[in-house]
């Protein structure tokens, strides 16, 4: 009895291992929906305020030159931490199925723009909140003929929520190397033209730093909703 | 007594048919003076207002660029059609083209008409049953030299006779035009590059929808 015991003790390890090893990814699988980074390179890199202008872009295999961002000019930009009301009812809500934002404060509609989401990786469904706002960043990813970099990414808007961490770098930002919106095109961000980009980056919480701005302990961004099926 | 109950069951159900028939034409000869009407106030509309002036600005997607379309007044069956460009540093609109055309085959602005770098946009009219597209430079100049305007849905059909475009939807790249096409015999085809700088069609493996 004793030897039948010990001769099954491997099998015995190996079948536990197993259906701990199967409970685990059960979990992981349930409790967070998204592992992938969305910018697979720049993520691990830095998701911080950066301009590069003297940098090229590359993106669709085309080599290309971003818009220049005068660092002069964004000190005198948008609002600074301290103008925005203590309390807020903002909420912007994406609809991947129509590719559209739609921004709210209260029930009055403050803006409303076609997006593109994710077409590569989707873009996450739930409910999130804005926890970085950056004037610029540097975002790049992809292999092959998926390679992509891209400097000087405008009015970005990190989002995370309690199954999406932050160093996802899932972000609402402006987008100045395609004008398809409408339609998926993005690595699982959320790409605007850059003039309701930056109409939504003033309006939305965090409120303003000239460069960067990370919400503070008890400090809560704005609440985005995504849902829908992207076409 | 069961013979009565089926004398009122019979009556009942008559009335009813007599009822609902009644209804029905009512119904029927109200639609057709309703229909009537709305063919009389369309005609009129058309002969009395054939078409006004109007101007439309449309926005490029980083706010620097605005291509203002101008539609005149209808002169024997063509409607003259001006674009313009002006930008945040030179504010004088610079006329990038015009064309008359039928009313039916006007030009139209698609939503995503600038290209991400506003040095070109791309415009879409209807020709003898097709969507034409023509591609053109917003600083008024030629495409290359000798070629001012590129229309690529006529490129695109001699080249690929076997796909059909339904859809152009915006520029995927500085110099990449979204295309999305159907087979002939009207399967889910492929979408495509329209390459601007080589005026080739790129056949792409996943669609964009």
């Amino acid at each position: 009895m004793a030897k039948y015991r010990k001769n099954n003790f491997p099998y015995l390890i190996t079948v536990l291992s197993v259906v701990l090893i199967s409970l685990g990814i059960f979990i992981s699988k349930r409790n967070v929906s998204y592992s992938k980074c969305a910018n697979t390179l720049s993520c691990e890199e830095s998701l911080n305020f950066s301009i590069n202008n003297d940098e090229t872009a590359v993106f669709n295999g085309e080599i290309i030159k971003p818009p220049e961002i005068d660092l002069a000019q964004i000190i005198d930009e948008p609002k600074v931490l301290g103008e925005e009301t203590a309390v807020s009812d903002k909420r912007i809500e994406v609809d991947l199925t129509t590719q559209t934002l739609k921004a709210y404060e209260g029930e009055k509609l403050y803006m409303e723009s076609k997006i593109s989401s994710g077409k590569m990786f989707p873009t996450p469904n739930g409910e999130f909140t804005i926890w970085r706002k950056i004037r610029a960043t540097k975002m790049s990813g992809g292999t092959g003929n998926g390679y992509y970099y891209l400097p000087n990414v405008p009015y970005v808007m990190f989002f995370s929520g309690s199954k999406l961490s932050a160093g996802l770098g899932f972000s609402l930002h402006g987008t100045y190397w395609h004008d398809n919106f409408g339609h998926p095109m993005s690595h699982g961000c959320v790409n605007m033209k850059t003039r309701d980009a930056k109409k939504l980056f003033e309006w939305v919480d965090p409120p303003m730093t000239p460069e960067q701005k990370q919400s503070e302990p008890g400090e809560t961004g704005t609440k985005i909703i995504i849902y829908g099926k992207a076409p | 007594m069961e013979k009565h109950h089926n004398k009122y069951y019979l009556i009942l159900t008559l009335s009813g048919i007599f009822l609902t028939t009644g209804l029905v034409l009512m119904a029927a000869s109200g639609l057709k003076k309703d229909v009537s009407v709305t063919t009389d106030l369309a005609y009129d509309a058309k002969t009395e207002i054939p078409f006004k002036e109007e101007e439309a600005d449309i926005i490029s997607p980083d706010g620097k660029y605005t291509l203002t379309v101008k539609k005149g007044m209808e002169l024997n069956g063509l409607v003259p059609q001006s674009f313009y460009i002006s930008s945040e540093k030179d504010s004088s609109p610079i006329k990038i083209f015009e064309k008359n055309s039928k009313p039916e085959n006007m030009i139209s602005v698609p939503e995503n008409t600038f290209s991400p770098d506003n040095k070109y946009i791309f415009l879409k009219y209807d020709e003898q049953g097709k969507s034409r597209y023509l591609v053109l430079r917003t600083n008024g100049e030629e495409i290359r030299n000798g070629v001012p305007t590129v229309e690529f849905e006529g490129l695109f059909s001699e080249k690929y006779p076997e796909f059909v475009i339904t859809d152009v939807t915006g520029w995927g790249s500085y110099s990449l035009i979204v295309i999305n096409t159907d087979t002939i015999d009207g399967k889910t085809g492929p979408s495509w590059w329209f390459d601007l700088s080589s005026l080739t069609f790129i056949r792409l493996s996943s669609r964009f929808n």
